[in-house]
């Protein structure tokens, strides 16, 4: 890959990477807490984030492949804004397979469609 | 000799931190919608984004990890390093089923050395198709070891190119070593219905499944 890429994508998360609990499952839905407008101080990857996901909720791989950043990064700007308690997220797909009526449910679900 | 990599999961690199347990939810408010997954495996061409195309609601996206490692050079004292980083993308489709619901195609990147994204793509997923394009059939044995190893429930779908199978289902179920058990459908992965029934088929094992465990 870019080196460039790389660095400037490391530019972007800084040292706070080394420290966010980012760890959120790559499916799991965030939205933003409210409709802005929204602190100066905020950076600019941070006002973009909450703008993909103020109407509705979309999943992390979403905002990372929206805003073309690694899924790395895009977790840690959503830390970030967690922290700031300016995202509210979904609950996450457990370790396992789904319990039996979540699986009835998109069954149903699913043929519905 | 090859250097070594080796998968690092400190700070930065955006590994998928596998042994860690995942995080809850944090700071209060939790949405009413939650996500469900399905992974869509196969081998290289095999149909998986436009499987993906078909269903989803999004236009498929890309979405990338990068896997940062250190390379050691083997011949030297050991203490020159070198940081090697690689990208991993998988395409992603979604389909909204309800205001609680939200249900999520990831297509496995190709590569067999992707090993650890997929980890990271069948933790909590409900199943798994293994897509299979007959005239491969060899593409698919990784897919299909992987998904019996960790016990993820799948089903085996046969992508007819231009209509035809190069194999017909009975010989590709003796070929690939898939227990009767396991659902095999014949699909167009261009097409809405097939690809809507072979999903059908995957739930209706994965309750099958969960209700024996």
């Amino acid at each position: 890959m870019s080196e460039e890429r790389f660095v400037r994508q490391y530019a972007l998360v800084g040292k706070r990477a080394r420290t966010s609990a980012a760890d959120f499952p790559l499916d799991t839905l965030v939205q933003a807490a409210h409709k802005g407008p929204y602190s100066s101080a905020l950076r600019q990857e941070h006002i973009e984030v909450l703008h993909l996901c103020t109407d509705s909720p979309i999943s992390i791989a979403e905002i990372g492949a929206h805003m073309k950043v690694f899924l790395g990064v895009a977790r840690v700007l959503v830390g970030d804004l967690i922290d700031q308690q300016l995202l509210v997220t979904s609950a996450t797909t457990g370790d396992g397979t789904p319990d039996l009526n979540s699986l009835e449910r998109l069954l149903h679900d699913l043929k519905a469609l | 000799m090859a250097p070594q990599i080796s998968i690092l999961s400190k700070g930065f690199s955006m590994t998928s931190r596998l042994s860690e347990p995942q995080a809850p939810a944090r700071a209060g408010a939790i949405l009413a919608v939650k996500p469900l997954k399905i992974v869509v495996a196969g081998g290289f061409a095999a149909g998986k984004t436009t499987f993906v195309d078909s269903i989803s609601e999004i236009t498929p996206l890309t979405t990338e990890a990068a896997m940062t490692g250190l390379s050691v050079g083997v011949d030297n004292a050991g203490d020159v390093t070198t940081k090697t980083t690689t990208t991993v993308a998988m395409d992603f489709g979604r389909i909204t089923l309800s205001e609680s619901s939200m249900l999520y195609l990831f297509g496995t990147p190709g590569q067999d050395r992707f090993w650890f994204m997929w980890d990271e793509l069948t933790k909590g997923a409900v199943g798994a198709i293994v897509l299979v394009d007959t005239r491969r059939l060899d593409q698919s044995f990784g897919a299909v070891d992987y998904f019996e190893e960790k016990g993820v429930p799948y089903v085996v779908c046969l992508n007819t190119f231009d209509g035809k199978l190069a194999h017909d289902p009975d010989a590709v179920r003796s070929a690939l070593a898939i227990g009767p058990d396991i659902p095999l459908c014949v699909l167009d992965a261009r097409d809405r219905n097939s690809v809507k029934a072979s999903l059908v088929r995957l739930v209706e094992h994965a309750i099958v499944r969960r209700r024996l465990s």
